[in-house]
């Protein structure tokens, strides 16, 4: 079955700043909305390091007990993020899909459990594949 | 006892100090160290010293500074006017340690106990006292964990003093007494006085131990889907992860994929051939043609083509 994705309404407007995706170091397994602003905004913290002559932005959360530690991050370069929701959930599973655009992002706060955020991890790896794929499918 | 530093931002710990009697500071003293509200699943715990000189220590127990368990809130409060009253000769200093602070505690790699928790917090205590300028002499603390292990671990922070750990040591030795009424006065006011973060309307928990009905029904109630319960409330504690587990969207942390995985490993004899059956027995299959995977490099990025949602 296809999936339609429908980005034109957001590409105008302007991009959500980085408290609005969060990307959490554990799998929730759940659609819908969630109260971040009441239950998790609240509780985190910013804390400036020096560090090898620059400053950097630590952020320490907590969700359901566990102890985060975070940093806003952007989105890889020439990429935007973008926010997808299901117009209408199709009633059968060979249904065509449709998703439509409701905001635009190009920061997200990355939390880890308990561990700083570094070059190992999982996610920022997988952002380097966005470099790598440019070079290896580069058409020119 | 001014505790507005704490409950403006309760999921942070926060010191607080009486005024230090000069005269703690020209004569040796004896210590007291004791906690409140370890046990419960809600709120703060708390950790207190009281001191004052040696030579004073009887004069707290005519103040009627005993055996804080069997004393009622009301009682409490009038022994730490007394306490207050008497501010000349006794001081206390207190932690109070945040319900986010010990679940966070708990949750972390590698975990930090409750029994951690409690000795860090007593020895750091003893070292404010110290670097304020009381002449610590003695120190009696009750036991959390074996205390022999316990006194021997003090014993060798700080070599100088006398250090006494012993089974309801708040029974038998005044300082640990009044130490044992100061964490609990702040403690329950601590509780009473609790702003929740998250706009939670609720005055009445119960007890906070997880025991107790009212503190079952208000987890029950103050759950939301996603987060969980408020700040208030232990994460870390079984009675909370019980209900969690039960009323709130699943979520999977790494270190339980880890465990999963463990129980998928296969069997050692599942790496040597199965017994060869006769010809006749079956027909002989195949092996199955090995199934094409993807590159290690995409696997470790856990990144793979997406066709659908």
């Amino acid at each position: 079955m296809s999936v339609n994705i429908d980005v034109t309404s957001v590409l105008e407007k302007e991009c959500k700043g980085s408290s609005h995706v969060q990307y959490m170091p554990c799998n929730i397994e759940y659609d819908g909305e969630a109260s971040l602003s009441t239950y998790f905004t609240k509780y985190v913290k910013e804390e400036v390091k020096d560090a090898e002559n620059r400053e950097e932005k630590v952020l320490h959360g907590m969700f359901r007990g566990y102890p985060l530690t975070g940093a806003v991050m952007a989105v890889p370069e020439g990429y935007t993020g973008v926010v997808l929701k299901e117009t209408r959930p199709g009633l059968k599973s060979d249904e065509e899909r449709t998703m439509k655009s409701i905001c635009k992002f190009n920061e997200i706060t990355f939390w880890n459990w308990d561990r700083k955020a570094s070059r190992g991890d999982e996610y920022q790896q997988a952002m380097d594949w966005t470099s790598i794929a440019d070079v290896i499918h580069d058409s020119n | 006892m001014d505790l507005s530093a704490f409950t403006s931002k309760n999921w942070e710990n926060a010191y607080f100090d009486s005024v230090l009697p000069e005269i703690c500071k020209s004569e040796p003293c004896v210590l007291g160290v004791d906690e409140a509200g370890r046990g419960p699943v809600l709120g703060p715990m708390v950790y207190g010293i009281c001191y004052c000189p040696i030579s004073k220590h009887e004069d707290l127990k005519s103040a009627g500074v005993a055996d804080s368990k069997t004393l009622t809130e009301e009682q409490r409060e009038k022994l730490f006017t007394k306490i207050h009253e008497n501010s000349d000769y006794i001081g206390w200093s207190l932690e109070v340690i945040s319900p986010v602070y010990i679940s966070a505690c708990m949750y972390k790699r590698p975990k930090v106990s409750l029994n951690e928790i409690s000795h860090n917090s007593a020895i750091s205590l003893i070292k404010r006292a110290i670097a304020a300028g009381i002449q610590v002499s003695e120190v009696y603390l009750d036991t959390v964990g074996p205390p022999e292990k316990y006194e021997a671990k003090l014993q060798d922070i700080f070599p100088t003093l006398k250090v006494t750990v012993a089974k309801k040591a708040d029974a038998l030795y005044p300082c640990v007494s009044g130490a044992s009424i100061c964490a609990k006065v702040a403690r329950d006011r601590a509780l009473s006085s609790w702003e929740f973060p998250e706009g939670v309307e609720v005055k009445n928990w119960g007890s906070g131990y997880p025991g107790d009905p009212i503190t079952k029904n208000f987890l029950m109630n103050s759950l939301d889907r996603v987060f969980g319960f408020p700040g208030l409330v232990r994460f870390s504690w079984s009675t909370a992860e019980k209900i969690l587990e039960e009323k709130c969207v699943p979520t999977t942390w790494k270190d339980d994929e880890e465990e999963d995985e463990k129980k998928n490993t296969p069997s050692v004899l599942d790496y040597f051939a199965k017994k060869q059956k006769s010809l006749s027995d079956e027909a002989v299959k195949s092996p199955p043609a090995p199934k094409r995977r993807r590159h290690h490099y995409f696997t470790e990025r856990c990144l793979a083509p997406v066709t659908n949602f």
